[in-house]
Order: structure tokens, then sequence, then C-alpha cells
């Protein structure tokens, strides 16, 4: 996956050793976190996919709405492996359920960054009340977020 | 339950790339952090995990030695989960079935069963048993105890006795012990002239026609006994599982097997830090009760003196055989049974040996002295005409002790009583 992300990103930039280059040191973190069981290689891995497709391309594009989509596959993908490693006997039915969930939320991600794709195409200026309103709501989000992750800890 | 870390770095990666979009104008940032957002709102907003659970054990009453299957039952009453179910919490029960992890649809219910080997008698608690369950994307971990607790209770394995210590003095009451005394009964004792209400067929023709005179046979009645199976529990010699108390319990299981098989009336005694005494009385079911009580059997260290006033008298009757299963190590045991001699008990004394435990080798020097000082121990015993007789188990059989406190005892005669 992570060598699939680092090629498409290459392939619309402007500098593509650069980004070449860049996505072998994702793909080389992300390996060496996985063989090594560490989770805290994979964000980084991702950080650096995400930053191969956003910095070299000037705006935004309609890839960028199957690139996001990829990046959570490819890190769902890893921290499972992780989980998975010493784990006791398991029956084989088990896997079925949280590959299906896995593939249900990255599929429903790509309408939803559509939706967020299409929303950026509108023209709306740039002020400081648009600007406040945003950081509003993305405060907004994290904190509904976190609200409804502390109330099923406590169940 | 607890959250996956995954989550708050998703959590994070995507606060950054929103603040990130709007701080430098870029939407591709937000574009590329919108399914991580839509994945932490799919984790947050689905059904909590809930498990319920019982434990079932296939009987409650087995046999040391076997094998019995326990059986957790998950009952689901939250989301769907993958469920890790590892082994009862149990001690000295090893099983050979692993852990295992399952699918657990919301709402049902799943069977995992264990299959433990019980290795030592006693009383065993299963349960209750760890669970760790992952609801469907890994976001969320439970991890909980399911199903209480369930007692065990694993019997000794008995060995079958051929002979057995017979007492000295039997109870007036009909049993399978030759006694001593003349009455009547099967076994030949010996002849007399007749008197007035012997029976015809009493007489003996033969040596009536010899004599001239009617002589009728004596024989000797069978009659039960009452024997006391007084087990010291003050202190015990153990290695891994195996120890002294280990066969003190085997030895009064069999003694009490054989012995209520003859229609003997059996008593017990666990003399100890703690007393515990189970009033004689014959039958089968005396013998349940007695393994029972040997169940509950343990060596509990106590530093207070106990004497053998603290056991009823009822429990001791003045005709009854009392055989003693002792490690000899402690003075309080040693002083209990040097006491029941003096008061006049027809006593038999059988060391559960702790030296069979011990593998220091015969040269070192402290074992040696220790082995002299319980020589001495012994003398002792069998100056005052109790026989002592060692147990070495497992080299040794228990028939072959028996035989050597039934030879010992040959010609022992009931000392009057104080």
């Amino acid at each position: 996956m992570a060598a699939g992300l680092g090629a498409a990103a290459a392939l619309d930039a402007d500098g593509r050793a650069a980004v070449l280059a860049g996505a072998g040191a994702a793909i080389l973190l992300l390996g060496l976190g996985l063989s090594m069981r560490r989770p805290a290689a994979i964000p980084s891995a991702l950080l650096v996919l995400g930053a191969l497709h956003v910095i070299p391309h000037g705006g935004l594009s309609i890839g960028t709405v199957i690139y996001g989509s990829g990046l959570l596959l490819t890190g769902e993908l890893a921290y499972w492996s992780i989980d998975e490693h010493g784990r006791r006997p398991v029956e084989p039915e088990v896997f079925v359920p949280r590959l299906l969930a896995i593939l249900v939320v990255v599929g429903a991600g790509i309408p939803a960054s559509l939706a967020v794709y299409l929303a950026a195409g509108v023209d709306v200026s740039r002020s400081t009340a648009s600007t406040a309103a945003g950081a509003t709501a993305i405060v907004a989000c994290v904190a509904l977020l976190a609200a409804m992750a502390r109330r099923r800890v406590r169940v | 339950m607890t959250l996956s870390p995954r989550l708050r770095v998703y959590t994070a990666l995507a606060a950054t790339a929103l603040i990130g979009a709007l701080a430098f104008g870029r939407p591709d940032l937000a574009v590329l952090a919108t399914p991580f957002v839509v994945l932490l709102g799919a984790a947050f907003t689905g059904a909590p995990l809930a498990l319920d659970g019982r434990v079932e054990l296939e009987r409650e009453r087995v046999l040391e030695g076997e094998s019995v299957r326990a059986t957790l039952t998950v009952h689901n009453r939250g989301a769907a989960a993958r469920v890790g179910v590892g082994p009862p919490q149990t001690e000295r029960l090893p099983t050979r079935t692993s852990s295992l992890e399952c699918w657990v649809p919301a709402g049902e219910h799943r069977g995992v069963a264990f299959e433990l080997t019980v290795e030592r008698w006693g009383l065993h608690v299963v349960g209750p048993v760890a669970v760790r369950a992952h609801d469907r994307l890994g976001a969320f971990t439970l991890e909980r105890t399911l199903g209480g607790t369930q007692e065990l209770r694993a019997y000794p394995r008995v060995d079958r006795l051929q002979r057995l210590v017979a007492p000295l003095r039997n109870r007036p009451v009909l049993g399978s012990q030759v006694s001593r005394e003349r009455g009547e009964g099967i076994e030949f004792a010996d002849l007399r002239p007749l008197v007035p209400g012997d029976r015809v067929r009493s007489i003996n023709w033969r040596a009536s026609a010899r004599r001239g005179v009617p002589y009728v046979n004596v024989h000797h009645p069978e009659h039960s006994a009452d024997v006391v199976l007084f087990l010291d529990t003050f202190a015990e010699a153990e290695r891994a599982e195996a120890g002294t108390l280990d066969a003190a319990v085997h030895a009064a299981a069999a003694l009490a097997s054989r012995y209520l098989t003859r229609r003997d009336r059996v008593a017990l005694v666990s003399f100890g830090g703690v007393v515990s005494w189970l009033a004689g009385s014959p039958g089968t079911r005396q013998l349940y009760r007695i393994v029972d009580a040997l169940l509950e059997s343990h060596v509990k260290p106590s530093f207070r003196w106990t004497d053998i006033t603290h056991v009823p008298g009822h429990l001791l009757p003045a005709r009854a055989l009392v055989l003693g299963l002792s490690p000899l190590l402690d003075e309080r045991g040693l002083g209990a049974l040097l006491d029941l001699r003096a008061r006049g008990y027809d006593l038999a004394v059988i060391e559960i040996s702790p030296l069979a435990l011990d593998d220091a080798g015969s040269h070192e020097l402290p074992l040696r002295l220790w082995r002299l000082q319980r020589e001495a121990l012994r003398a002792r015993f069998e100056r005052l005409g109790v026989p002592v007789a060692r147990w070495d188990r497992p080299h040794t059989d228990l028939d072959l002790v028996i035989e050597e406190v039934i030879a010992s005892r040959r010609h022992a005669r009931a000392v009057p009583r104080v």
C-alpha cells in the first residue's frame, strides 16, 4: 500500500526523484516498524506519505480523495499486523469482520472526502470570520470525538 | 474499557491536517484528514462491548489423576466482538488446552471448553476466566473476568490394602473382626464341658465320646472394632506436589475404606494448628464423610500449645485402636501420641517419613544426625510398646508397612488404662 501511495504521489509530482526518495524512506520506516513491532513508526510513515502528496502538488486534485483513503487503509493494515503478533490461537472467522469493517470505513471515507473536495471548490473569500469559524469547527469536532471516546471508555 | 492507542494517533493526525488546512489555506489537507475522521466517528458511535459468562464443570467430584472439562459460556450483550478466552484460573490444575480467540456476534452465546487435569486431591476452586474482547475495528478493548468460581472435589486414589492392623479389644457388636473373647462365632476357640443353657448343636460329639462327658465347642465371635485415624497436621515436609501430608491423607483414605468395609466404626481426628474431628460411625456414608474431611486437611502453622485434652472424650472410645499417621516432626504431635499411650489406648504409629523427600545424600553430617534423632524417637515409642513403622512413600507400599505393624504387635497386650 505504501509503495502504491508513493508511486501515485510521484506520478504527478514535479520533482519525481525526490518524491520517490521520500516514498522509499516512508516504506523503509514502515517496514522497520512492522518488523520490530514498533507502532510508533506508523504515524511517522503516514505523515511522510501525506507530505509527499501535499507538498509537491500545487493545489487540490481529485486524486487526493482516493489518496486519503489509501493512507487510512495503509495505517489500519499496519496496526492490525502488529496487533496480531504473538496472539493466542485464533479461529479463522475472526479476521473477516475486522477486514470488512476496515474496507467499509475506507470506502465510506471516499464519498466523505469527495464531499469535502466539492465543498473546498466553493468560492468563499478568506476573512477573519471564516477563519475563526473554521477553527471553531475543528476544535468542536475534536472535542466531540474526545467526549465520545471518554464516554465509551467509562462504560 | 480501554481505547486503542492508534485512535489517539489518528485524532492527532486529523487535527494536525485540519489545522494545517486552515492555517495554510490548503484544502487538500482537509480532504486527506476526512477518512480518518470517518473512522473515528464509526469507532465512537458503535455499540459498547458488554460480556457475561458462566463457568460449568463437567462434574463436581473426580478422582486424583482424572481429567475434567470446564466450559465457559460467553454471552455477548453488546456489540459483536472478538473474544480471547484464557484457561480458568486454578491452582494445581494444569490444562493442555491453550487459550483461544473467537468471534461472538451480538446477542449470541459461545462456549469454550478446557480440559483440566487433576493432579492432586483436595478442594480446588475453578475460575473465574479472564477474557479480552475487541470490537469490530479493534478500537476498544474490554478486559474482565467471567464466570465466578466453581468448587471441584478431587478425591485421593485409594490403594486396596490386603491386611489390616487388628485391635486388641473389640466392641460387643457384630462385625467382621475375630475377637479374642469366647462366644458364638465361626472361628474355633476351645472346648469346655457342657453347662445348662448350651445349645445341642454346639456339642462336640467326638470329644464327648472320647471323654465320656458332653463337651461343647467354643468359638471366637466376630465383633466390630473402633478405629481412630489420628492425623498429625502440625507440620509437613514437602517437595513440589509430594509431601508427608499427601501421603498421610492417602493412607487415611485407604485405611478408612478397608476398615469400613469390615463394618468397623472409624473416626477421624485431624490434630494440628486446627483441631478437627469426625465422630466414629460405620458404613459407606462414613467413608464419604471421612474423605470429604480429608480433602480439607492442610497444615496451618500455629504456635499455640495443643494437647490431647482438646479432643472430646467421646471421639476416643476406651477400646479403640488408634492409628497415628505422623511425620514425627512437631513436639505437640509427638506429645499427643505419647499421651494417648500413657492413657492406655491401643496405639500404633505409621511414620510418614520425610527422609524420602530429601536428596542431600547420606554422607551429609546434619542429615545423619537427624536420622539418628529419629531413630532415638522411634526407640522411645517402642520402649512404651507402641509399634512404629516407617513409610517411605512412594518407594514402599502401604501393605508392607501394615505388615510390619502387625508383626510388631504379635505379642502385644492391652495396657491397663490410667
